[in-house]
C-alpha cells in the first residue's frame, strides 16, 4: 500500500508512532529520573550523544544492536556525570543538567563531524510479509521498524515497573520524601541513581532511534529541541509511563498533521501545532499543583531537591 | 546559597575554586583537541589571540558580552529573592519580536521616538512574558522552572511562525528572515561596531540593582525572602508582590537583549539569533553567585571564551561546536568543584 492511497488517518498514525518514537523513548526515561525526584535537564544533550554514538559505531561496523547499546552506554556516561554531581555531590540539579546539555551538543558535534553525511545501513522497517499489507493495521502496526516495538515494550515495562514492583515504590518514595523512604530502610542513594542512569540510557536509545531509524543519518543538532519537548511530555502526562508514550505519539501526530491539515483547506501554522506539548505542559502543571492534583498525578513533591541523610532541607 | 563555614571565606579558597576547575577544563580540552590530531596550545593560544588578543577580537567578545550580560542579569535578579528564571531564552525571543513589531509598524517616525519605544516595549513584552511564570509561582506554587523552559520553546516558535508567516520579507530570497530594520530603529552603537547601548544599560541595570540589594527596603526584603520566606511573610513582606516584580523586571532585562540582537547585529528578525543566551545568562548567574558586581567581569570573560573557541572554525578548522565543548567543560568542572566545597544539598525549590 502507498501513500497516496491511504486514508489520511492511517497515514498519520503511522508516522506518527514513527516520530514519536525518539521521544517516546528519552521522555519515560526522564520519567524515571523524575520520579525519583531528580530533574536532568541534560536529556537534549544526552539524545545528541547517543545519536551520534550509535552512528559512529555503526559506520565503524558495528552490528545495529550494538550501536544501538552504544548510544544508550554513551548518554548514560554523562547521565553518571548527572548522578554524580547531584546525588553524589549534592548540587543544583538545574545547573548540572543545564551545563551537561552543552557538553553533551558539543561533544557530539565534535566528534561526529567526520560522520555528517555518511552513509550507512540503519534500521527499516520489519514488514512482516502478510501482515504489513493488511488494511489500516498494516501501516499503522507493522510497517514499522524494531525499535517502535520497543519503545512501547519499553513504556509498558516502565508502568509495570513504577506501580507494580517494589523498586517503583522505591521509585516513587524516593522523589516523594526522601527522609521518610530513608526511614523506611529505602537506599535513597542507589535508587535515584539507578533512575538517572535507566533515563539517561533511553535518552541515548531515543537519540539512536532519530539518526538510525528515522533519518538514518547524522547531523549536528539533530535533535532539534526533541529532548526539551520530552521534558515538557513527561510533565503533560504527569509523570506517568504509559500517557507519556500516547503524549510522545501525539506530538508525532501533530508534527506529521500539517501538510494534510492543509491539504484539506485547514490553514493553521506548524509552528502553533508544534507550540501545544509546552502549552500541554504549562497546563498539566497548573492541573497538577497541590491543590487540585489528583492521587499519583501530582509533581513528585522532591524534584530537585537533593538528599543527605540528615542533611536535606526543603527550602 | 547558604553562607557556608571555615576556608570559603579566605581570597586564596575562592581563587583556587575558580582556578582548579579551569585547570581541569583545560586539560579535558587538551585531551579532546589531542584526540584529533592537534595540538592543545596552538589551539589555546589562538583562542586567546582571537578572543581578546586583537582589537576585532575585543570588539567581538564585548559586542557578544551584551546579551550575555543582559541574560545574565534576567536570571540574577529573580534569583535574588530565591527565584530560578531559566525562561530567560524565551524572553529574549519575546523582546526580539516586540522590537521588530515596532520596527516593522512604526520605524519610519524619527529616531528619537523609535528607540526609546522600542526599548518600552521589548523590556514591557519580556516581563510580561516572565510576570506570567511568577504569577503562577507566587499564586498556585507551580514551578517557574518549568514554565519557564516551556515558554522558551513557545517563544522560538512564535518567532519561528511570524519570520515564515505574516512578517516574512518577500525581498529575503525565501529566507525566512523580516524585512531590515530602517535605520531609525538601529540602536546607537560605538563606531561602525555592533557594541550598541545595550551594553550602558546592562551596566547600569547591574549597578542599580547592586544598590536595590545593598541599600533599600526593597534588598533588605528580598535578602529575607531568600534567606528564609516563611519569616520574611512573618515579618509582613508582601512575598508575591516581591515574586512577581522580581519575574517582571528580569523578564524585561532578557527582552531588551532580544531588542539588541534584532536591532543591532542581526539587524533583522530572524530564527536562529540566539546560540542559547538565556541558557548561558543561567550558568553566568550561576558562576558569579547572582553577584551584581560579578557578574559584568564574568559575562565579558565567557563571551571571550565563546568568541575565541568561535574563530577556531576559521584558524584551526575545529567544527562549530568546539564553541559548546569548551563553554560546557568550563561551567561543569566550576560547578563541580563549588559543589565539591559547598554542597547545596536541599537544592533548588520546583
Amino acid at each position: 500500500m502507498t501513500s497516496d492511497s491511504m486514508p489520511l488517518i492511517v497515514a498519520v498514525l503511522s508516522s506518527a508512532l514513527r516520530s514519536g518514537t525518539g521521544i517516546a523513548f528519552a521522555a519515560v526515561g526522564e520519567t524515571f529520573a523524575e520520579r525519583a525526584g531528580v530533574i536532568n535537564l541534560g536529556i537534549e544533550g544526552m539524545m545528541l550523544v547517543g545519536a551520534m554514538a550509535g552512528v559512529m559505531t555503526r559506520v565503524n561496523g558495528g552490528s545495529l544492536v550494538l550501536a544501538v547499546v552504544a548510544a544508550g552506554v554513551a548518554a548514560m556516561l554523562l547521565a553518571a556525570l548527572h548522578a554524580y554531581a547531584t546525588v553524589g555531590l549534592g548540587g543544583n540539579q538545574i545547573v548540572s543538567g543545564i551545563a551537561l546539555s552543552i557538553v553533551g551538543t558539543g561533544l557530539s558535534g565534535f566528534f561526529g563531524r567526520p560522520y555528517v553525511g555518511v552513509q550507512f545501513d540503519g534500521i527499516s522497517p520489519l514488514n512482516p510479509p502478510g501482515l504489513a499489507s493488511l488494511p489500516i493495521v498494516g501501516p499503522i502496526l507493522f510497517q514499522q521498524d524494531v525499535l517502535v516495538y520497543v519503545a512501547i515494550v519499553v513504556s509498558i515495562l516502565a508502568w509495570w515497573v513504577l506501580f507494580r514492583t517494589r523498586l517503583g515504590l522505591d521509585i516513587r518514595a524516593v522523589g516523594e520524601n526522601p527522609d521518610a523512604a530513608f526511614a523506611h530502610g529505602v537506599a535513597v542513594v542507589r535508587v535515584r541513581v539507578t533512575a538517572i542512569l535507566v533515563g539517561g540510557f533511553l535518552a541515548g536509545v531515543g537519540g539512536a532511534y532519530l539518526s538510525l531509524a528515522y533519518t538514518h543519518l547524522w547531523a549536528e543538532k539533530m535533535t532539534a529541541g526533541q529532548g526539551w519537548i520530552a521534558v515538557g511530555l513527561v510533565i503533560a502526562a504527569r509523570w506517568r509511563p504509559i500517557e507519556t508514550l500516547i503524549a510522545a505519539y501525539a506530538f508525532g501526530a501533530l508534527t506529521v498533521l500539517h501538510p494534510h491539515l492543509q491539504a484539506t483547506g485547514i490553514a493553521i501554522s506548524p509552528y502553533f501545532l508544534a507550540m501545544v506539548p509546552y502549552l500541554g505542559a504549562i497546563i498539566a502543571l497548573v492541573v497538577t499543583t497541590r491543590i487540585f492534583a489528583r492521587k499519583g498525578h501530582a509533581l513528585p513533591a522532591a524534584l530537585t531537591r537533593n538528599f543527605q541523610f540528615g542533611r536535606s532541607r526543603r527550602t | 546559597m547558604k553562607p557556608s563555614v571555615g576556608r570559603a571565606g579566605s581570597v586564596m579558597w575562592k581563587i583556587s575554586l575558580t582556578a582548579l576547575p579551569l585547570a581541569v577544563a583545560f586539560l579535558a580540552m587538551s585531551a579532546i583537541v589531542y584526540s584529533v590530531g592537534r595540538h592543545p596550545l596552538t589551539i589555546f593560544s589562538g583562542m586567546i589571540r582571537n578572543g581578546v588578543g586583537s582589537l576585532l577580537g575585543l570588539t567581538q567578545s564585548v559586542t557578544l558580552m551584551i546579551p550575555l550580560l543582559l541574560c545574565a542579569l534576567a536570571v540574577a535578579i529573580p534569583a535574588r529573592v530565591g527565584l530560578f528564571n531559566i525562561g530567560g531564552e524565551g524572553q529574549f525571543h519575546i523582546g526580539a519580536i516586540a522590537a521588530t513589531a515596532i520596527a516593522l509598524h512604526v520605524g519610519t517616525l524619527p529616531r528619537i521616538v523609535v528607540v526609546p519605544l522600542m526599548c518600552a516595549t521589548a523590556a514591557l513584552a519580556g516581563g510580561m512574558w516572565s510576570a506570567l511564570p511568577g504569577w503562577l509561582r507566587a499564586r498556585l506554587g507551580v514551578s517557574e522552572v518549568l514554565v519557564g523552559l516551556m515558554g522558551n520553546y513557545i517563544g522560538i516558535l512564535l518567532v519561528g511562525y511570524l519570520v515564515h508567516g505574516p512578517w516574512k520579507d518577500p525581498s529575503a530570497l525565501g529566507w525566512p528572515y523580516s524585512a531590515a530594520f530602517p535605520p531609525s530603529a538601529t540602536l546607537p552603537t560605538i563606531g561602525t561596531t555592533y557594541i550598541h547601548i545595550g551594553l550602558l544599560f546592562a551596566i547600569i541595570i547591574a549597578a542599580a540593582a547592586l544598590w536595590v540589594i545593598r541599600s533599600t527596603t526593597w534588598g533588605f526584603s528580598s535578602r529575607l525572602i531568600q534567606a528564609n520566606p516563611a519569616t520574611a511573610r512573618y515579618a509582613g513582606v508582601p512575598l508575591i508582590q516581591y515574586v512577581i516584580a522580581a519575574m517582571l523586571v528580569g523578564g524585561a532585562v532578557a527582552g531588551l537583549a532580544g531588542l539588541g540582537e534584532v536591532s543591532v547585529v542581526q539587524g533583522r528578525l530572524r530564527p536562529d539569533m540566539s546560540p542559547g543566551f538565556g541558557y548561558a545568562g543561567f550558568l553566568i548567574a550561576w558562576l558569579s553567585r547572582n553577584n551584581f558586581a560579578a557578574i559584568v567581569p564574568v559575562a565579558f570573560a565567557v563571551s571571550a571564551l565563546y568568541v575565541g573557541a568561535d574563530a577556531l572554525q576559521l584558524t584551526a578548522g575545529l567544527p562549530s561546536s568546539t564553541v559548546d565543548v569548551v563553554a560546557g567543560l568550563v561551567f561543569f568542572a566550576v560547578f563541580l568543584a563549588r559543589t565539591i566545597a559547598a554542597p547545596t544539598w536541599e537544592g533548588a525549590d520546583a
